[in-house]
């Protein structure tokens, strides 16, 4: 459904080229669970803003369901994203709602840019996914500062599931979460992709792309060095980088590697 | 919404008072006054009495009625500023931030350059070419606090241009103009608000000052700085008199700024009250620790 | 004090402000033991620290419980007392390891800065004291970053430095508060490795304090489960990890056996050390 073929992204500073992704191919099939494992400066923000047409890339194809994204033109662009079939949600919920808009209104904003739903109906269904995602009515007209973390986590959530889209990419959706939360998240998570929503998780924490995840590509400065199912990838990890991602992670059972691992494995890919 | 809040607190109403009474004096200033402000209503150098609250000036007029008409251009004065300011200043403040590179250089070093003018001596300077009309004084005072609403308006506009929140909405396929009337508008208009009723006041104190030093009104017509600076000559005979029109300036300028204050405040309430609590149960950080 | 004495003992401790922060939280260090501190937002942890730490802000009152530091009472400390702790026997490092710095100082600066008032070091010597500092936290390239601003570095390379200055003081206690939280995963544990190896070499005892149940177990020998201000379970690590008794900590269990890695390991991973 989505292909990401061969893209190279990168900008142009005053000190010359400098490339955030090279030759990165990513494929997310229909109602497919993927997660893109990276850490800062992998560039794994870039990719889904190439994907999201933010950014342009250099070289390369980017294409849903066979239709090339990358070289939609201004109103072809947000026809596409009119139609609802990728959404996008942010990591950081303070800013990517706006802080002026109670968030009964943030969160039914896409049904209203996208289709001549009434508001009344757009209102009742934001209510609805409330009910669903847990969240209290009285929060409708609070703002996103008067929310908890996890409260403004499940909104942008809701905000960005209210069409039902083909495609949602999350980024970092776990981190500012509790326990408790981070649970029912993943379980809501989880729940998606049975009816049908392929997801599309970066982030840098691999628990996450285990709970939720079938397949896993990793991604350490600006290059695709693993691609396996998730579970393969987390017993019996190929690249160093893979090996020192798994050997990171926080664990209770303590399988992971040893800090002398880890330390050499450093030393191979020349980090530390 | 926001009046309510300002109606709340007691320097909110107190202001709000002010500020309307002053419209109204500014307004009806002559059909209020007892006395006409430019005729001898009794003897010269009077102190305050029953039938003339503020005494009289040195050539016997009535002191309280030439405030109650001096009252009308000393307002609109700092009104015509803050609108010379505001149409000067706005435009070229969101256009700075969507125009590309080199029009936010000019516009940014011009502005700079402007409000590095001192702009009581630019008005004398002006008054001096341009004869000694108040009205090309008052223009170029408004021209030379400009950069404050350009400052204003471009850091709203730059602060949503680069906000996730902006992104979301295009992410979404809102147009421009969605977005800008959701999103940016309302976080401009209120910061402008402000912005005005404080210009407000700094006008009123540029007028008073340049009819203070006789700049722009012709006497005998009153001005409040014009009779500030009457009432400032006779001082050793008549100590009070200065008093009035000092109090009337410093009740004006303080009415305006405490409304600004508060229209400001109203606009982040929720958000202050979120983060006292929030910082009232999580530690502070440690200040001075080794 | 005898060397069998914890060096920290916190007793029954309650503490409030508008409303109770802790109830009743007892907790010890012994001296060479790390003990963990696993708590969530809200919990109360990192006031329970900055009270042992003495840098309680203004508003939170000490309602019951003492705080022994070394044997002595530290509600009879005053500020010289607490200075001179703070120079000499307690290390600190909490999270956003760049608020800690000053941004117009460098790396040297902040080196000299300590030796120049904490420990009167003559000038010649601070900067090979500085440097032997780095690289005692595995900084590579130790000359060139003394030479670095804050905004010149990376967040595990920061945070690393903060624990090399805490280390300066040559603390009998370490106390590291949600130190790793911000950092990406591989340099979290390049952090927490840190950690270890300072417990392992030297015999530094140390609190830390995380929300994240992995990092704590990873290194600590007894751990303190905290919630809303009341201490849910306490004991050896893997009698926890292994008998959990209460619903919050199998929940925090959950998070990594159903929620996370371990979910799908259990196989050990074979990883090779090249």
């Amino acid at each position: 459904m989505l292909e990401v073929k061969n893209v190279d992204v990168s900008y142009r500073s005053r000190r010359g080229r400098n490339d955030v992704l090279t030759d990165v191919s990513v494929t997310v099939g229909a109602g497919e669970a993927v997660a893109i494992i990276g850490e800062s400066g992998s560039g794994k923000t870039t990719l889904a803003r190439a994907i999201l047409g933010v950014v342009k890339p250099r070289s390369g194809e980017i294409l849903f369901e066979e239709r090339d994204l990358v070289g939609l033109r201004g109103s072809e662009r947000t026809a596409f994203r009119r139609s609802g079939q990728i959404d996008y949600v942010f990591q950081d919920t303070l800013q990517s709602l706006d802080p002026a808009v109670p968030v009964g209104d943030s969160v039914i904003e896409p049904v209203l840019v996208r289709s001549k739903t009434s508001r009344a109906a757009a209102v009742e269904r934001g209510r609805e996914l409330f009910d669903r995602f847990g969240l209290s009515q009285s929060l409708v007209d609070k703002r996103p500062a008067q929310l908890s973390g996890g409260q403004r986590q499940r909104v942008g959530l809701i905000r960005a599931l209210i069409q039902r889209p083909k495609l949602l990419i999350l980024d970092e959706p776990l981190s500012a979460l509790d326990a408790a939360n981070r649970a029912s998240t993943i379980d809501l998570l989880t729940g998606l992709t049975g009816h049908g929503t392929a997801l599309l998780l970066i982030t840098h924490d691999i628990g996450s792309a285990a709970a939720i995840t079938e397949r896993t590509y990793v991604l350490w400065r600006g290059e695709i060095v693993e691609e396996a199912d998730t579970a393969q990838l987390i017993r019996d990890p190929e690249h160093d980088y893979s090996k020192l991602l798994v050997g990171s992670a926080g664990s209770l059972l303590r399988h992971g590697s040893s800090k002398e691992a880890r330390q050499a494995l450093r030393r191979r890919l020349e980090l530390t | 919404m926001k009046l309510g809040y300002v109606l709340r607190k007691r320097t909110g109403q107190l202001a709000l008072v002010l500020a309307v009474g002053f419209v109204v004096i500014g307004f009806f200033g002559s059909a209020l006054a007892p006395y006409g402000p430019l005729d001898a209503s009794a003897a010269p150098l009077a102190p305050p009495s029953t039938s003339h609250w503020f005494g009289t000036d040195s050539l016997g007029r009535d002191i309280l009625s030439r405030i109650l008409a001096g009252a009308g251009i000393s307002l609109l004065g700092g009104v015509l500023v803050s609108l010379v300011a505001f149409f000067v200043g706005t435009i070229p403040g969101i256009l700075s931030v969507y125009l590309g590179r080199v029009f936010e250089w000019a516009s940014l070093r011009l502005m700079d350059t402007v409000i590095a003018l001192p702009f009581l001596i630019v008005a004398v300077a002006v008054t001096a070419l341009l004869g000694n009309g108040l009205i090309p004084a008052l223009v170029v005072v408004g021209v030379l606090v400009s950069p404050i609403f350009y400052r204003v308006a471009r850091s709203v506009a730059l602060s949503s241009v680069t906000a996730d929140y902006v992104l979301a909405a295009r992410l979404y396929g809102a147009s421009t103009y969605w977005v800008v009337s959701r999103h940016i508008l309302p976080k401009l208009i209120p910061a402008l608000a402000v912005t005005f009723a404080n210009t407000v006041a700094a006008g009123l104190i540029v007028i008073s000052s340049l009819s203070f030093l006789g700049i722009g009104v012709q006497p005998p017509a009153p001005t409040w700085g014009g009779v500030l600076a009457e009432t400032l000559g006779y001082i050793s005979r008549s100590p009070l008199a200065p008093v009035f029109p000092s109090v009337f300036i410093i009740a004006a300028v303080w009415a305006f700024h405490a409304l600004a204050d508060l229209l400001r405040d109203a606009e982040t309430e929720p958000v202050r009250r979120q983060t006292t609590a929030a910082l009232a149960s999580s530690p502070l950080s440690i200040a001075g620790k080794g | 004090m005898s060397v069998t004495e914890p060096l920290v003992a916190v007793e029954n401790l309650s503490l409030a402000a508008e409303a109770p922060i802790l109830t009743d939280v007892s907790i010890t260090l012994e001296r060479g033991r790390v003990l963990g501190i696993v708590g969530e937002s809200g919990s109360g942890k990192t006031l329970l620290v900055k009270a042992i730490l003495g840098v309680l802000p203004g508003g939170v009152r000490k309602t019951s419980g003492t705080i022994e530091l070394f044997g002595e009472d530290a509600g009879t400390f005053e500020a010289k007392k607490w200075r001179s702790l703070w120079t000499s026997r307690l290390g600190a490092v909490f999270q956003d390891p760049g608020s800690y710095l000053n941004p117009s100082y460098t790396v040297l600066q902040h080196f000299n800065e300590f030796y120049r008032v904490a420990l009167k070091l003559p000038r010649g010597e601070r900067r090979n004291r500085a440097l032997l500092a780095l690289q005692a936290v595995n900084i590579r390239d130790a000359e060139q970053v003394l030479t670095r601003y804050r905004h010149e570095l990376s967040g595990g390379t920061l945070q690393r430095i903060l624990i090399a200055l805490a280390l300066a003081r040559s603390p009998d206690v370490l106390i590291a508060d949600e130190a790793t939280t911000a950092l990406d995963v591989t340099v979290e544990a390049e952090v927490l490795d840190l950690i270890s190896d300072l417990r392992d070499d030297g015999d530094m005892s140390i609190i830390v304090v995380s929300h994240d149940l992995a990092v704590v177990s990873r290194l600590a020998d007894d751990v303190i489960v905290l919630r809303n201000g009341v201490v849910v379970e306490a004991g050896p690590t893997q009698r926890l990890l292994s008998a959990p008794k209460s619903d919050y900590l199998r929940l925090l269990i959950d998070s990594h056996t159903k929620y996370g890695i371990d979910r799908v390991a259990g196989h050990p991973q074979a990883a090779s050390a090249g």
